[in-house]
């Protein structure tokens, strides 16, 4: 060899180039098998409603695992799509708005309704909560009833379709829902029936004058006395009783459900209406003026209206024209 | 021969006119005291008492009763009673109320409210029609079904105020016909009595089901059926642990709540409405009474002045000077009597229109009442309408995912709620 180092160097560099074709070949190969299980994985995962689908997905997505695992870093959204986790994680990223709003409504519902929500032990919050927290593709009821557009897609992608025991629990968290809503509503309604009759005291004060009830006089029930404030009733009561198995079971529930609603919100039958004071003004008679039952309906408007009235000056002049009223009557 | 005939004087023959004269005499004068009376007022202090249960009676037996405002009978009613549709109105929720506090302080039912109509179940049904109502008279008609469509009571009741029932002095600020709507409990606590063993748990469970049907009908619809006669009877009892029977129960509570919140409404009106509708049946009371007297005078005035005039006229024709006399006298007696009649309808009217006025002036007090009362109602029964058929829809499902029916289609749409 006349030179044996420019053949040694010339052997190092093309060896070189060996290699770095070799390794350059190697990562195409390794790219090109990305994309393809890729894609692969993202068109199992929306169509997994059937059961033959949902069967399909857990294999091709343990086929796929490891390379999605490996491209976890890079999209994340289709591994956590094909590999079922507990669906804390994506039902909390996907529905928090829904969790809160169902929350808030649950807290508002218990804010209006006092005790009641405490009293009825399967609202529509904590019955969402819990079936959040226990995730493991269980369906998400509350919230589907609050979004209204997930649920189907959020609960086929984790299992299938739901059994019926779960579809019954979802609809049972509608039910409480919408029970613990009508709850409010009522409430409301009675405190503005409250408020409608204490804004009327003249009208109160009829009821010593007229009579309502029998000779011994009024005993109607007032069943806007400020009963609002405990719970309506108990629900806990009927879930003891036997059930409407005889004649006696409807009337044992009734009778303690209705007991305690019309206890409770009716107000005790009986009940002697309360009689606020007379008008806005300070409602003094002149001693000469006392007796008005024989009053006719003008001079009982004059009366009302002196009595209401809160400016002395006109007070006493409306006195007046009911003393003059009087007099030619 | 001559025979001597006697001489006949020849005489006029004899007329019936004097003979007519004779007869219509006294029926003259008949006429004449007839005019001259007045009419009778009423002043009778007989009041029905309310027969109160004394006898405890088991909570199983106690039913419910559901008192549906009263239909106003304007159709029925006649142009010369001077009917304010308005005042009927009011009335018909008036009546109502006031029968639902009669019946609570009897103690021999249970809750007894005022609801919407038959679609809220009930024990018992009462409905009624007002066929007169004014300060003097009140007329009932009323009818009492049970749940199973068995009529109970079908009658019509009438009471007139007597001239004392508006003396608070000695009524006590009793409602002048409570005494009509004492009879009407007293009667309707008379049929409850006569009910077989065991009816009474057999219709609380009949609305029961009917409540369970209303809102399952897959789940209930044979357990109660219609008899020939047209009413329910039970053909199969639930079971005891079934779990759509207690969220059945739960609405129910809720309906119950309902039909309180209702009568609290109801109660409210009746209170507002108490002193002018007081004051009202009062003073219409003298209006209607001096009315009718008036009318009955100058009719009466009026026949006896015609009939004075028409038995003058044929005096008159007498060729007997003292009966021309006879009837030129009553001819003008009659006459009078005519014009006295002419001024009793004239006075009778004033009482009419006092009583118009007075109507009038009822209904501007009242009238707000009744339309707030309304609108309070209506959104109320809207509201409550609405939840049901949500509950209803929501029932369905339940019913049909316990059954497996529609197992593996997936959740259905979710209800929007109403807020």
């Amino acid at each position: 060899m006349k030179y044996p180092g420019i053949s040694l160097l010339f052997t190092t560099v093309v060896a070189a180039l060996l290699l770095s074709a070799c390794e350059t070949q190697q990562q195409s190969s390794q790219s090109s098998s990305q994309s393809s299980s890729q894609s692969q994985s993202q068109s199992q995962s929306p169509s997994s409603q059937s059961a033959s689908d949902s069967a399909a997905s857990p294999t091709q997505s343990q086929n796929s695992g490891s390379e999605s695992a490996a491209s976890s870093s890079q999209l994340p959204s289709s591994t956590s799509t094909s590999s079922p986790s507990p669906g804390a994680t994506p039902q909390a990223g996907t529905l928090p708005g829904s969790d809160a709003s169902s929350t808030a409504d649950g807290e508002e519902m218990t804010g209006e309704s006092g005790d009641r929500a405490a009293g009825s032990p399967t609202t529509g919050s904590p019955a969402t909560g819990t079936t959040i927290s226990e995730g493991s593709g269980a369906p998400m009821p509350g919230n589907s009833a609050s979004t209204g557009t997930d649920s189907g897609s959020g609960s086929s992608g984790q299992n299938g379709a739901m059994t019926s025991g779960e579809r019954v629990e979802a609809l049972d968290g509608q039910l409480n829902e919408s029970l613990a809503v009508f709850d409010g509503m009522i409430l409301t309604e009675r405190a503005a029936a409250q408020a409608m009759g204490d804004a009327n005291p003249a009208a109160n004060q009829g009821d010593s004058g007229a009579g309502m009830g029998d000779d011994t006089g009024t005993a109607e029930g007032d069943g806007a006395g400020g009963e609002f404030g405990g719970p309506l009733f108990e629900e806990a009561d009927l879930g003891d009783e036997s059930g409407p198995g005889g004649p006696g079971g409807p009337g044992g529930e009734d009778g303690a459900a209705t007991d305690n609603t019309v206890a409770a919100t009716s107000g005790a039958q009986g009940a002697v209406p309360a009689m606020p004071g007379r008008g806005k003004g300070d409602g003094t008679v002149p001693p000469d003026l006392v007796d008005g039952s024989d009053d006719d309906i003008v001079a009982r408007q004059i009366r009302e209206a002196a009595m209401a009235e809160t400016d002395p000056a006109l007070r006493e002049k409306l006195w007046d024209e009911y003393r003059k009223y009087k007099k030619g009557s | 021969m001559l025979i001597d005939t006697p001489m006949i004087t020849a005489y006029p023959p004899r007329t019936a006119k004097p003979r007519f004269l004779r007869c219509i005499a006294p029926i003259l004068a008949a006429l004449l005291m007839l005019a001259g009376c007045g009419t009778t007022t009423v002043k009778s202090t007989t009041f029905t008492h309310l027969e109160q249960e004394t006898a405890v009676i088991p909570e199983s037996q106690l039913l419910d009763l559901g008192v549906i405002p009263f239909d106003p009978g304007l159709d029925e009613a006649d142009e010369d009673e001077m009917v304010r549709p308005e005042v009927r109105n009011a009335e018909s929720r008036y009546f109502a109320s006031q029968l639902v506090a009669t019946l609570q302080n009897s103690g021999a039912w249970g809750p007894v409210r005022v609801i919407p109509g038959v679609d809220t179940v009930v024990d018992v049904y009462v409905e009624g029609t007002i066929l007169h109502s004014d300060g003097e008279k009140l007329e009932l008609a009323i009818v009492a079904t049970d749940a199973s469509g068995k009529q109970w009571l079908n009658k019509t009741y009438e009471e007139v105020a007597s001239v004392y029932a508006y003396d608070k002095r000695r009524t006590q600020n009793r409602d002048p016909f409570q005494g009509l709507f004492n009879r009407i409990a007293n009667d309707l606590r008379q049929q409850r009595d006569m009910l077989p063993a065991g009816r009474a748990e057999e219709l609380r469970t009949v609305s029961q089901l009917r409540f369970a049907r209303s809102f399952a009908p897959d789940a209930y619809d044979r357990h109660i059926r219609e008899n020939r006669k047209g009413e329910l009877e039970i053909v199969r009892l639930p079971a005891s642990n079934d779990p759509i029977m207690q969220r059945i129960e739960r609405i129910r509570e809720r309906d119950y709540l309902f039909v309180d919140t209702l009568q609290e409404h109801y109660d409210t009106f009746k209170r507002q409405m108490d002193p002018p509708y007081q004051s009202w049946r009062a003073e219409s009371y003298e209006e209607v009474i001096a009315a009718r007297q008036l009318k009955k005078q100058s009719t009466a005035r009026m026949v006896g002045g015609i009939a004075a005039v028409a038995g003058g006229i044929l005096a008159a024709t007498s060729s007997n000077s003292a009966t021309q006399v006879g009837g030129i006298m009553a001819a003008g007696a009659g006459g009078m009597l005519i014009k006295s009649s002419l001024e009793k309808r004239q006075e009778a009217q004033m009482h009419i229109e006092a009583l118009a006025e007075l109507g009038e002036s009822l209904e501007v007090a009242i009238e707000p009442r009744v339309i707030e009362l309304e609108d309070r109602t209506i959104t109320l029964t809207g509201n409550a309408e609405a939840q049901y058929a949500q509950w209803k829809a929501l029932l369905q499902q339940i019913y049909d995912a316990e059954r497996g029916i529609d197992a593996g289609q997936g959740p259905a749409a979710p209800i929007e709620q109403v807020q």
